[in-house]
């Protein structure tokens, strides 16, 4: 008798599937549409502060009110995925201005996650440096120290999806280095991260980036097609003698260059960002004397995070 | 299902008793509130409160001191006020908080003649509810002296009957049935409300949400932890009242088994008012005032403080229906009156229907989140 073939469906459809989402926060409407996360893939969430970011989250979790709602989570419907218990074990969250109930030791909470959910990653408790915090009360923790006992919460069992809301913030380097690491076994074991973030060390776990402006995605991609699409390949940040020689400057500049982004840190200096040919025009530019410094070399993450902080009305 | 019950029961538990404040509210807070209402009304036997009652006798004769006796003995139950009648001479001036009669020189003489002789009642007209009390029974004893000084005969009698079978209730064993009642109003009910409407605004939920858990045994997990912090406090309330304040309450096995049932289910009640109380709160603020408001209307109108014997008949049929009023019921029955636990089986099955209720609604309407 042949065997039959058969194939896994987890395996093909999306780890999220954003149909359609659209919530209504403030003065401002949030809206996302036929938007994915693949099985395995691992996205940023990036863009200015009160872009719509954490709400997206939260809209994903259930935990706000969308007017509209339709997708699927590990295949479940967005509606009714979050009721299951089961489904939530296969999820690790960490949120933002998340409080974990006052009064408890970190020892008390490591139970109630072990206990919850019968797993307690001996490595991320570890990594995360839980065994020193084990004895001290969650809300005489530093900033740092609650983020890594949140991260834990999140880490600690291995789940299939995991969400995270700027995962990095307060840790020092030695944290930041170790949650990377975990992330980056997660992502190996084929669990599927989406995180907002804010900082390079988040950006370089992403293999693909939803650039956020104004409550819409405006870009989905790769981080480097991205950075290109956005950036170009060359960067060039310059220091002027006056006002006056960066506003000649920048009209050579825009003469000769199809410029893709332009920021000005102050009215004596600024950085450009184009393809190749600014790399060109920069040469020129050595025996300029208005110019008193001048650096040139190629885009990276963090000029990917300044340009995506950057409201995209205002630029 | 039940490991997350009791792991959720647990760490509510941990919780509770980590918070010195909940600890001081619960347990400690009740104690020092009855001790209030003892001092303010009487203590331990006190009906209408407690009171020395000065005797001066300028007289001196038998007919004099056949007066004092008569108040004595007027006073010596302490059913209506808790008094001791102490002789005290003439001049010393009336303290504020006492009653003075004084028989003047002559008095016995005057009345065998059947004369005219006035006792003196000396107090501060402004000295509260006892004192004024305490004036009104010397008319009855006077008219009582002056029967037996002239043998007059007693043709006519006052006979006294149990209209509803029950033992009577004193003022203490009302009172701390009623600070009882107040506590777990307080510590259960409103701090129910307002602690989960802090856990949404200070997005601990945010965190719980995400646990795998239903929000039902979330809640259920809570109401059971507090049931049993409650419970605790009530015990320790009821043994320091019989022990340390020697308020009489009988706490035989059978009869603290009774009450045990009886203060779990009116927690439970409470406990689950609150959480329905709490399903869509989104502040503290706002948690705080519609708790003050429902614990205020609770407790003047479900006998705790304020009699029944005070409202209409029509509305004192509704009122007997609060909880609160089915839970003071039911605890004066089987703890004060001694009445079997099935006796009180309609204040039980009403108390059943409210937890029953407010749970259901109270885990319709709950969220985690602000809607």
């Amino acid at each position: 008798m042949n065997k039959r073939e058969t194939f896994d469906i987890s395996k093909i459809t999306p780890a999220i599937e954003l149909a359609d989402l659209v919530v209504e926060v403030r003065d401002k409407t949030i809206e996302v549409h036929n938007w994915s996360v693949a099985r395995g893939g691992s996205v940023a969430l990036i863009g200015p502060n009160g872009s719509g970011k954490t709400t997206i989250i939260e809209t994903i979790l259930g935990l706000r009110k969308a007017a509209s709602l339709k997708g699927n989570v590990l295949g479940t419907k967005l509606q009714s995925w979050n009721k299951s218990a089961d489904l939530r074990r296969t999820l690790g969250v960490q949120l933002q201005g998340m409080a974990l109930p006052f009064g408890l030791y970190i020892r008390d909470l490591m139970k109630l996650h072990k206990d919850l959910y019968g797993d307690g990653s001996e490595s991320v408790a570890r990594g995360l440096g839980m065994y020193d915090l084990a004895e001290k009360i969650y809300e005489r923790l530093s900033r740092g120290e609650m983020q890594r006992v949140e991260l834990y919460l999140a880490l600690a069992h291995s789940p299939e999806l995991i969400i995270l809301d700027e995962p990095f913030t307060g840790l020092d380097q030695q944290f930041a280095q170790a949650t990377s690491q975990l992330l980056r076994d997660s992502l190996n074991r084929g669990c599927t991260l989406l995180m907002a973030c804010h900082s390079p060390p988040e950006l370089a776990l992403a293999n693909k980036i939803a650039w956020i402006n104004d409550g819409k995605i405006l870009h989905y991609m790769e981080p480097d097609q991205l950075r290109m699409e956005l950036l170009g390949e060359a960067r060039l940040h310059a220091n002027f003698a006056s006002p006056v020689a960066a506003e000649k400057f920048l009209k050579d500049v825009t003469a000769t260059v199809s410029l893709k982004f332009c920021r000005a840190v102050s009215d004596t200096e600024c950085v450009l960002f184009a393809d190749k040919a600014l790399m060109d025009f920069a040469k020129d530019l050595v025996e300029n004397e208005s110019i008193v410094s001048l650096e040139v070399g190629r885009t990276t993450p963090t000029d990917l995070l300044l340009r995506c902080a950057q409201d995209e009305r205002n630029v | 299902m039940f490991k997350v019950f009791y792991v959720l029961f647990l760490t509510e538990l941990r919780t509770i008793l980590s918070a010195r404040l909940t600890i001081f509210w619960v347990v400690l807070f009740p104690f020092f509130f009855l001790i209030m209402m003892m001092a303010s009304y009487g203590g331990a036997r006190g009906g209408a409160g407690a009171l020395t009652i000065e005797a001066v006798d300028l007289d001196h004769s038998p007919e004099s001191a056949r007066y004092v006796d008569l108040v004595k003995q007027a006073f010596q139950s302490g059913d209506t006020i808790d008094a001791t009648v102490v002789t005290v001479p003439s001049s010393a001036p009336v303290p504020d908080n006492r009653v003075r009669f004084v028989l003047p020189a002559g008095f016995g003489a005057s009345v065998s003649k059947g004369a005219s002789a006035p006792v003196k009642l000396y107090y501060n007209f402004a000295g509260g509810m006892t004192q004024d009390i305490a004036v009104k029974v010397f008319s009855a004893i006077t008219v009582r002296f002056n029967a037996l000084l002239f043998d007059a005969p007693m043709a006519a009698s006052v006979e006294v009957f149990n209209s509803g079978g029950l033992k009577p209730v004193g003022f203490a064993q009302y009172m701390l049935t009623g600070v009882l009642i107040m506590s777990i109003m307080s510590s259960g009910m409103s701090s129910t409300c307002v602690g989960i409407a802090e856990r949404r605004e200070r997005h601990t939920f945010k965190f719980m949400s995400c646990l795998p858990m239903s929000p039902g045994t979330y809640l259920i997990a809570m109401l059971a932890a507090r049931t049993v912090v409650l419970f605790g406090a009530s015990i320790l309330l009821l043994l320091g009242a019989r022990f340390i304040f020697g308020i009489h309450v009988d706490l035989s096995p059978e009869r603290l088994l009774n009450a045990s049932i009886v203060i779990c289910l009116g927690g439970v009640t409470l406990l689950s008012l609150g959480i329905l109380m709490s399903s869509r709160v989104t502040s503290v603020p706002n948690a705080i005032f519609l708790s003050n408001m429902v614990y205020l209307a609770l407790l003047f109108l479900s006998n705790l403080t304020m009699p029944f014997s005070a409202f209409p008949d029509n509305v004192r049929k509704v009122l007997s229906n609060l909880p609160t009023a089915q839970f003071a019921t039911a605890l004066r029955g089987v703890l004060i009156q001694g009445t079997p636990l099935v006796s009180e089986w309609r204040a039980l099955a009403v108390l059943a229907a409210w937890s029953l209720g407010f749970m259901v609604v109270g885990r319709l309407a709950f969220h985690w989140h602000k809607v």
